[in-house]
């Protein structure tokens, strides 16, 4: 693949350490994101998977600077390639949200705006950020439907987004992302609309997109099995904590969470037929309900007195886990 | 789509043919006639029969109807016994004078409702917002002459800025006359006046308009590629959001002439609506007869404009 943009040099990843995102003010505040670190290098992929409501979306929000109103980041540091993103201005935010980091959605039909036709919409941060005049931003776009493997592309360029297939959106949402040859792209959710067909082709493509270009991905999804697939290291959020993380190797060979277990015995596999798929009964708390203990202490098959008094200790090196009862017994 | 225009122009021209029918019904409808409301109640029996003849009244309906059809069609709308004058000649002038007051006002109140539109949506259930939604919702119901009144008695009597009414210096203003310069300067606290109101409705239902489209993922994928605010407010939002307003002022047009009958009232200012007022006052059936006629053509085609127009602007539409 030729590459659009020169990659750019310097120290590369995402370094997260102890993010918290509060909403409300004074005592009506309330945490949805709390103590959260991770970091994902160049060409890696983490996967952060969770239920919906468990501050999987919340998370990449606060990475972008683009919390919902009301919310704001309380604690933590978010440093991309050596940058705190956390105390930038908005307008140099705003920089880095266009050139830094690339974005990709769940519906890419409502993600798309209907009255803008794909070249436009496409090389708008290449003509605010890159200093591109029109007739570079159109060459740079049809370069990028080509790269993301739209067919027919240079007649494509003029169409509005409702007249592509979803599987075609899904590839000009990612050529939007990448218009700036992005450092970090975060995923969310992005084949959930789509067949299993397309989807795999998806996943495909932003494989090899990443290999090219050397992005740190953070892939977000509620499916372990494509993490299993498709990424370096795995983070499990349950109501705003990390409640395990590490290599998805060392994660899949031996999950220590009653979580993580119960979230694996959720998918249904071609091997084991014969086997029930089991659910995790009851709902995760919302945010103004979070107790001092382990969050998921109500639903937890394992759970003891102990840990509903305070929030479990970290257990475990690369990879950690926050449980005073895991599965296969203390480490 | 081409069936889509067949059909509108077939529901207007339909509409325009009950609009004829049922004004000339209801002029038949008038108490004793319409020769008693020309002569008046004391007429003779005499006179009134005379009268029926020369109108050709004495014709069965039908006849009648026909007539009426064919005078519209040549542009005939009788004749005003009260200003000694055929109708078409005597609405000219005040429909000039109308036009230009009605086109300031909806001027003024599209841009200042796109404006506050999107400051509305943009704002939406954060306070700005409600405070804006408070002011629309008092705005909207102050009547027309208040409005007007509490304009005159600060900008023409207290600060002397603007002409209090009338349409200029030349005394001949009730036949629509007047000199450019005066002619704008008494346009303006008019149209303000008939401006406000329907800016209060207009932005209302623009704010409404644009803080659903805030609402949608496309925003959100903007802002997430680092597009500054006034940027998704122009490009993004905006782009969206005006389209159903072409449809929505096409519907405000008979709010726009109930306004402006008011505002005329209230100004003195020699237009349909002023015209209108007088000739019911006068009881000068004709001429009233066509004003009505008027109003009710301009906003059935005012609606279809609107609507095709929509349909040009709607790149969903266009394409399929």
């Amino acid at each position: 693949m030729r590459a659009v943009i020169p990659p750019k040099p310097g120290p590369a990843g995402l370094q997260v350490q102890d993010l918290g995102v509060s909403f409300g003010r004074g005592r009506k505040a309330f945490d949805v994101i709390d103590s959260l670190s991770f970091q994902v290098g160049a060409g890696e992929t983490l996967g952060l998977v969770g239920e919906s409501g468990s501050g999987k979306s919340m998370t990449a929000a606060a990475l972008m600077g683009l919390l919902p109103w009301g919310g704001r980041i309380s604690a933590g540091s978010v440093r991309l390639d050596g940058t705190e993103l956390t105390q930038l201005s908005a307008p140099a935010l705003r920089a880095v949200r266009g050139r830094e980091i690339g974005m990709i959605f769940q519906n890419p039909l409502s993600s798309l705006n209907p009255s803008l036709t794909i070249a436009q919409q496409i090389a708008e941060p290449y003509r605010l950020y890159g200093g591109a005049d029109a007739q570079a931003a159109r060459t740079h776009a049809l370069d990028l439907l080509r790269e993301v493997g739209v067919p027919d592309a240079a007649r494509r360029l003029d169409d509005y987004p409702h007249q592509f297939s979803g599987g075609m959106r899904q590839r000009v949402m990612i050529a939007m992302a990448l218009v700036c040859h992005p450092r970090l792209l975060i995923a969310d959710e992005p084949t959930t609309a789509l067949d299993v067909i397309t989807q795999a082709q998806i996943l495909r493509l932003i494989r090899r997109l990443q290999k090219a270009l050397g992005m740190a991905v953070i892939f977000i999804t509620h499916d372990l099995s494509l993490v299993a697939e498709h990424a370096d290291s795995v983070m499990v959020l349950y109501a705003g904590r990390a409640v395990e993380q590490g290599p998805a190797e060392a994660f899949f060979r031996a999950p220590r969470h009653p979580y993580s277990q119960a979230l694996l015995h959720a998918i249904p596999r071609l091997a084991k037929p014969e086997e029930r798929l089991s659910d995790i009964d009851g709902l995760p708390p919302r945010p103004q309900e979070f107790s001092k203990g382990c969050r998921f202490a109500p639903r937890c098959p394992a759970v003891t007195p102990e840990c509903l008094n305070a929030y479990p200790q970290r257990q475990g090196g690369a990879h950690h886990f926050y449980c005073m009862h895991p599965v296969g017994g203390s480490a | 789509m081409k069936r889509m225009i067949l059909n509108r122009l077939g529901t207007s021209a339909l509409s325009l043919f009950l609009l004829v029918t049922i004004v000339f019904f209801m002029i038949h409808a008038t108490p004793g006639g319409p020769a008693y409301s020309i002569l008046g109640l004391h007429a003779t029996p005499q006179a009134v029969a005379a009268l029926d003849r020369q109108m050709g009244l004495d014709h069965p309906v039908w006849q009648q109807y026909g007539i009426w059809w064919e005078h519209l069609l040549e542009g005939n709308l009788g004749y005003s016994f009260t200003q000694h004058a055929p109708v078409a000649s005597l609405m000219g002038a005040y429909l000039k004078n109308s036009i230009l007051l009605y086109a300031l006002a909806t001027a003024i109140a599209i841009v200042f409702s796109v404006i506050i539109g999107m400051w509305q949506g943009y704002w939406a259930e954060r306070t700005p917002g409600l405070v804006i939604g408070g002011l629309q919702m008092i705005v909207y119901s102050l009547p027309v002459f208040f409005i007007g009144t509490l304009l005159i008695l600060f900008f023409a009597i207290d600060l002397n800025w603007f002409p209090p009414g009338g349409i200029g210096g030349d005394e001949h203003w009730q036949s629509g006359g007047a000199h450019i310069g005066s002619y704008i300067q008494h346009m303006i606290l008019p149209g303000v006046t008939l401006a406000l109101p329907l800016t209060a409705g207009l932005s209302r239902y623009f704010g409404h308009q644009a803080r659903d489209e805030y609402r949608l993922d496309y925003v959100r994928t903007a802002r997430a590629r680092g597009v500054p605010p006034f940027r998704i407010a122009v490009n993004h939002v905006l782009r969206n959001a005006i389209r159903p307003l072409v449809t929505v002022i096409g519907m405000m047009i008979p709010a726009i002439f109930v306004g402006g009958v008011l505002t005329e009232s209230v100004f003195n200012y020699p237009g349909l609506g002023w015209l209108l007022w007088r000739s019911a006052l006068e009881q000068d059936y004709p001429t009233l007869t066509a004003i009505v006629l008027l109003i009710g053509i301009l906003t059935i085609l005012g609606n279809l404009g609107a609507d095709l127009l929509n349909s040009i602007l709607d790149v969903r539409v266009r394409y399929e």
